[in-house]
């Protein structure tokens, strides 16, 4: 069944990432593990940490700030701000407004937060989405968060920091340009307790091994074939895929399963390189394919998000995404310059020293 | 800070906004009546350029309240590139580096948190240019 074209432009992405780092290796030898055996099992090798003045709202602002670069519109255009996280610095207050504020937008402006796990960043883009084609105007969607992991647990190996944003329009207002246009969307969810961070709790829990066949895989492959079933498209016909990177293994796994070739994954593969970055996570990959792909590539993005479900998208670059590019700093730039912290350090930087 | 202290300085620490004199063209960072060099009132808000260059710095190793744990932090006195001079914190740069750091940039992060209420201040601050 093949789906009526949203046809959606991107108008502009940005991306932020901390400059600081830790490796995999130095949290191994907190906990007297051995580095290798934990490099192998989660197929990462450093995470990004925030510095100690930022939060998930800081990350936002800055990643929105980019995008209004790449966009080339007036703030004022903007109509709605939608922010997913699930690392907000207040439970209640939200984060939307700050960037609002932060970037000069409107006060004219449909906005909050949004909570879904690693999926909230992605269930914005869907509103935004959705919003600038009833509306007719421009929305900026956000996924940010600075992900938290109990000491010694394996959360505390992966959870990475970062955020990423992305214009939306309908139409292409006047002296702006499409860098790329969703043309499908399709989500797919369903009651699975694989992760979860009650109410009062400083770190999330999680199902260990459940959280992969019946958690990750089967909503990454759920989406992604919905997807396709209803756009009419194979694998072969994307030049770009990226999936939700919650470690280095299972978005190659879910790859290899769907018959996506590894090269596809070239761009938007990044988990090896800043861990999990949760509800940024696969979008920090579609801002890297956007950096670097040609017009007229098309992509998959799929996210997933525990608690469960996967959104998944077809988009297509077009003739801006060249230009734009240049006009604010790259994901590959952000991941090549940083700083490593040593365990004492990281442990400062993530509040988990109580003074 | 308060509630009110934050919501009233919010623009000025969010996007750097300054005051430009319409009769001699003189430009200050925070909020001015009077002109300080021609005496007119008549004055407008800007926004102030992100991007300057260190003049001077100190490493603060006595920190004033809420800053205990970022022990040692740089302040740098930043000229703009308008020419209006401005105090920051200089962030993402050991001591150790500060001295060959001439060109920064402006960034967006937490100034500081309300110990007893949690209400967080955000603002700008400088790094060194990417």
């Amino acid at each position: 069944m093949m789906t009526k074209k949203l046809e959606v432009n991107i108008l502009g992405w940005g991306a932020y990432i901390p400059i600081y780092r830790i490796k995999i290796d130095e949290i191994c030898l907190e906990w007297g593990e051995d580095p290798s055996r934990w490099r192998k099992s989660l197929g990462l090798n450093e995470i990004s940490v925030p510095a100690l003045d930022e939060d998930s709202t800081t990350f936002a602002v800055e990643a929105a700030r980019s995008a209004v670069k790449r966009a080339q519109i007036s703030p004022n255009l903007i109509t709605a701000i939608y922010v997913g996280t699930e690392s907000k610095p207040y439970a209640v207050k939200p984060t939307a407004t700050i960037v609002a504020a932060a970037i000069n937008a409107s006060a004219r402006l449909s906005s909050a937060d949004l909570e879904f796990a690693c999926k909230a960043g992605t269930e914005a883009m869907r509103i935004c989405i959705d919003h600038s084609l009833v509306n007719k105007t421009v929305s900026l969607a956000i996924g940010a968060d600075s992900a938290q992991g109990k000491p010694r647990d394996a959360l505390e190996y992966s959870a990475g920091a970062g955020a990423v944003a992305f214009i939306f329009s309908k139409g292409v207002p006047k002296h702006a340009e499409s860098a790329a246009m969703v043309l499908h969307h399709f989500s797919y969810v369903t009651d699975t307790p694989d992760f979860w961070r009650c109410n009062g709790r400083k770190y999330p829990s999680h199902a260990e091994r459940f959280t992969g066949a019946p958690a990750y895989f089967k909503h990454t492959i759920n989406a992604a074939k919905g997807l396709m079933e209803e756009v009419g498209t194979r694998p072969s016909d994307y030049d770009h895929v990226v999936f939700h990177q919650p470690n280095g293994k299972f978005p190659l796994k879910a790859a290899k399963i769907l018959g996506f070739d590894i090269k596809q994954l070239k761009y938007g593969f990044l988990a090896d390189k800043i861990g999990n970055t949760y509800a940024a996570n696969a979008m920090i990959g579609l801002a890297s394919i956007l950096d670097n792909a040609n017009p007229g590539e098309k992509i998959l993005m799929v996210s997933y998000g525990s608690g469960a479900g996967s959104d998944a998208f077809d988009m297509m670059t077009r003739e801006g995404v060249q230009v734009k590019r240049e006009l604010a700093p790259k994901v590959l730039d952000l991941i090549s310059k940083k700083k490593y912290l040593t365990y004492g350090l990281y442990a400062k930087h993530k509040g988990k020293l109580i003074m | 800070m308060s509630a009110p202290e934050i919501w009233r300085n919010a623009k000025q620490r969010y996007n750097l906004t300054g005051y430009r004199c319409k009769k001699c063209g003189k430009t200050f960072f925070t909020k001015r009546i009077v002109c300080r060099k021609c005496k007119s009132k008549d004055l407008e808000e800007v926004l102030l350029p992100w991007e300057g260059a260190i003049e001077t710095y100190t490493v603060v190793r006595s920190p004033i309240d809420g800053y205990e744990t970022k022990v040692p932090y740089i302040i740098g006195l930043i000229k703009l590139k308008n020419g209006v001079r401005i105090l920051s914190e200089i962030v993402d740069c050991e001591p150790t580096e500060i001295e060959k750091t001439k060109e920064v940039e402006l960034v967006f992060r937490v100034l500081s948190k309300d110990k007893e209420k949690g209400l967080i201040t955000y603002g700008f601050k400088f790094r060194p240019k990417t």
